[in-house]
């Protein structure tokens, strides 16, 4: 227990490192700009920069990116694909194993209380820095007004789960995405290459 | 200790690089260099690209190793890596090395990587991939322990979806079978294709002062 909760310990303040020093990979479009320039729809949510990436071959799920920006305080609720793409797509946030729930902005708690409990983990027994990250299915995705909130690789993304075919450079999908109070809307999400 | 040193060190490394980007002092290493190199070419796993012929943890003479922990379910950090890496072969940079990048992914999640699946995987993003995957979890903590790396699969029961984490480091291993250099998640493909060709030049590797 203790090897895991130094582990997760290292692996949180890595985090928080990678994402202060560099948050986005450089396949990423930056987000911050897009506050001010985002179009005025009253009362929707703009969403630019849209992407989803080429599935490998075999591989079971896929995911999609995007930086929504919300005029008034709302969630972002849920997105689906259609069935003919995937059985079930999630909303999913990429974190330091171990972190607590929802925490992903403070990852840096390393509190042993809020390690979860763990079945039998199978872990390497070396304490190196190790960088270890997981990802989760969350309920929802706060959207503060006027925020750009970026979904991006390493952070929070649209996951496709079980895709019925792969997803092939130079088609692109149709999401629908449901919100708190914004009524839901289609988005055009092309796949590339990523 | 002197790991955790070599990894702390390796941080504020990239905080710096990070920070400074490409306009920062060209010469210097993007990723984190390890000092002194040290040997992982005593793990051997099944090449499942191979024929499941054991694999040695060593690049092809004049070429580099890169090896990544992760598993094929995985839809956001391992493709993200793996496309940054395809994306650096074709760097600028890379010029005059083509070709002498080879790839290893070790999968932590070989209950449901089969040995076809993850050669498949890897194919999309670099042919001639070796497809490591081994049924004995003895040798997959040997091997990840080797190198550093750490992973956990949990399954929680209940019909929930299982939770599967793994360090999100690229490492780089040279031809006589020595980790050299590691890169974590986020890593910028042009910095990659900088530091890939800084080996592969035989250039003497340092951090940015």
């Amino acid at each position: 227990m203790k090897t895991r909760m130094l582990v997760s310990t290292v692996a949180c303040c890595t985090l928080v490192v990678v994402g202060a020093a560099c948050g986005s990979s450089g396949s990423t479009p930056k987000a911050d700009k897009t506050t001010t320039s985002a179009p005025a729809v009253k009362g929707g949510v703009s969403v630019t920069g849209a992407w989803a990436r080429m599935s490998p071959a075999g591989a079971a799920n896929g995911a999609a990116y995007m930086t929504l920006t919300s005029p008034t305080e709302d969630k972002l609720l849920s997105a689906s694909v259609d069935a003919g793409v995937a059985k079930k797509t999630e909303i999913h946030e990429t974190v330091a194993a171990g972190s607590p729930m929802g925490s992903d902005d403070s990852a840096a708690d390393d509190s042993s209380s809020t390690m979860p409990a763990t079945s039998a983990p199978m872990m390497s027994s070396d304490t190196t820095m190790a960088g270890q990250m997981t990802m989760r299915p969350i309920d929802s995705l706060e959207l503060p007004a006027g925020k750009a909130v970026e979904l991006k690789p390493g952070g929070h993304h649209i996951m496709f789960v079980d895709l019925v075919k792969p997803l092939t450079v130079g088609s692109t999908l149709k999401v629908t995405l449901t919100f708190e109070n914004a009524e839901p809307m289609v988005v055009d999400v092309p796949v590339k290459e990523g | 200790m002197v790991r955790r040193l070599v990894a702390l060190a390796a941080l504020a490394l990239l905080a710096s690089s990070c920070g400074s980007g490409a306009a920062g002092n060209a010469d210097a290493f993007r990723g984190a260099v390890i000092t002194p190199p040290r040997s992982v070419a005593q793990v051997v796993l099944p090449d499942a690209a191979d024929g499941n012929r054991p694999f040695t943890f060593r690049a092809e003479k004049g070429h580099l190793l890169l090896v990544y922990f992760g598993y094929t379910d995985c839809p956001d950090i391992c493709p993200t890596t793996l496309s940054d890496i395809r994306k650096a072969l074709r760097d600028p940079a890379m010029a005059g090395h083509a070709g002498k990048i080879d790839l290893a992914m070790v999968t932590i999640d070989p209950e449901v990587d089969s040995g076809k699946l993850l050669t498949r995987f890897l194919d999309s993003f670099h042919p001639g991939a070796h497809a490591l995957r081994t049924d004995d979890p003895d040798a997959l903590a040997a091997a990840a322990k080797a190198f550093g790396a750490t992973y956990s699969v949990v399954d929680p029961g209940h019909n929930l979806p299982r939770e599967v984490g793994h360090s999100a480091i690229t490492y780089g291993v040279d031809d006589k079978g020595n980790l050299v250099a590691q890169w974590t998640f986020g890593m910028p493909s042009a910095d990659f294709a900088h530091d890939f060709a800084m080996i592969l030049d035989g250039a003497e590797l340092r951090a940015e002062q």
